[in-house]
């Protein structure tokens, strides 16, 4: 192993758990969280899954953004196995053609 | 509350779609990895130490280039800035976890992760740290052997958009945040995230480069959450469960003695 890579896997490594222990370090120093901030929490799947999937809808072709406004619909009513399956079945049809 | 065994089938259960999605991007990562004259070794440990997926791919595309380590770390960093936030969001979560337990938790903090523990206390079972690390571990396992198994050139998987398997995180993703729309301000929210993502995602097309991807994902993140935090906060929309579990309550008695 050469040792340059060597420190630039324990460099980003180190970076990477200090980023995914530190949300929980400053937190974990309030006794009781703000309303403010729990607020700001509460929001943090949607917004920051929102913010990971947004460019799919446009980075691919019509059927990429097709597949996701019909997993979309489907998660208003169909349990999530059936929501996250059907439509990369369909993708995968809608790619034959 | 379940045992930790079936806590952690149960995690270990729902993990398995997601590892079929996480499978074909660990041989690629491995195989492109290699082709930076990394060798097996290097590549296995890398992903069992960092174990972060898009961050890696940064990573060793910059090593290529040979950059100067601080600007491969920075890179990383924001890559990975996002799980700040996971963190900080679990904290209720993992506060009567023991240190150790903590420990192992903030290690394993990857997306899926993140998203599948804020939906399982969503939706009623809560947080235990079986069922965690029940999700975790396979996770982890098929990452680290993957990424060794594309490194030692074995293309076991093919072309990952032949079958629906590239978009199925995205897939997921999405189904996820549409799972969160009870919370307060989810339209709000969701409705920023995205635009403000999609603008610094197109960025470098109008010659702000500085912009663009990883950065999408910070900014667009942090711009959902300020809405949340900006707005008074809404009381809470009634699920669809509750007109059922009201239903139940209101059973008439004779039908419980019939029983």
């Amino acid at each position: 192993m050469s040792e340059g890579f060597l420190w630039v896997v324990f460099w980003c490594a180190a970076a990477t758990y200090a980023v995914r222990a530190g949300g929980y370090l400053v937190l974990s120093r309030f006794s009781t969280i703000p309303p403010r901030v729990e607020a700001g929490l509460n929001a943090v799947p949607a917004a920051v899954m929102t913010a990971l999937v947004a460019p799919s809808f446009i980075s691919g072709t019509w059927r990429e953004a097709l597949v996701l406004c019909l997993t979309a619909l489907l998660s208003l009513r169909a349990p999530l196995p059936v929501v996250v399956f059907t439509p990369v079945i369909v993708l995968a049809l809608l790619r034959q053609i | 509350m379940a045992s930790s065994s079936r806590e952690f089938r149960n995690g270990a259960v729902a993990v398995l779609p997601i590892v079929g999605a996480v499978a074909p991007f660990a041989v690629m990562f491995g195989t492109i990895a290699s082709q930076a004259n990394l060798s097996v070794l290097e590549i296995t440990v890398m992903s069992a130490a960092i174990y972060a997926g898009a961050s890696q791919f940064v990573a060793v595309d910059l090593f290529e280039q040979s950059l100067p380590l601080w600007l491969i770390v920075v890179s990383v960093l924001a890559v990975n800035f996002r799980h700040l936030l996971y963190s900080a969001a679990m904290t209720p979560m993992v506060r009567a976890l023991t240190r150790l337990q903590r420990a192992a938790v903030f290690f394993f903090l990857v997306d899926p992760q993140f998203a599948a523990s804020e939906a399982r206390v969503e939706k009623g079972p809560g947080f235990t740290f079986a069922w965690y690390m029940g999700y975790a571990l396979p996770l982890y396992v098929t990452w680290v052997a993957l990424s060794a198994a594309g490194a030692a050139g074995g293309q076991l998987i093919g072309n990952p958009q032949t079958y629906g398997i590239d978009m199925l995180l995205p897939v997921y993703f999405l189904a996820l945040v549409m799972g969160f729309r009870r919370r307060s301000r989810w339209g709000a929210v969701v409705t920023v995230s995205a635009a403000t993502a999609l603008l610094v995602y197109a960025a470098p097309q109008w010659g702000l480069t500085f912009l663009g991807p990883p950065w999408h994902v910070t900014i667009g993140g942090i711009a959902g959450i300020l809405v949340a935090v900006i707005l008074p906060p809404q009381p809470p929309r009634p699920s669809r469960a509750a007109p059922d579990l009201q239903n139940s309550g209101t059973a008439h008695p004779t039908g419980a003695s019939a029983s």
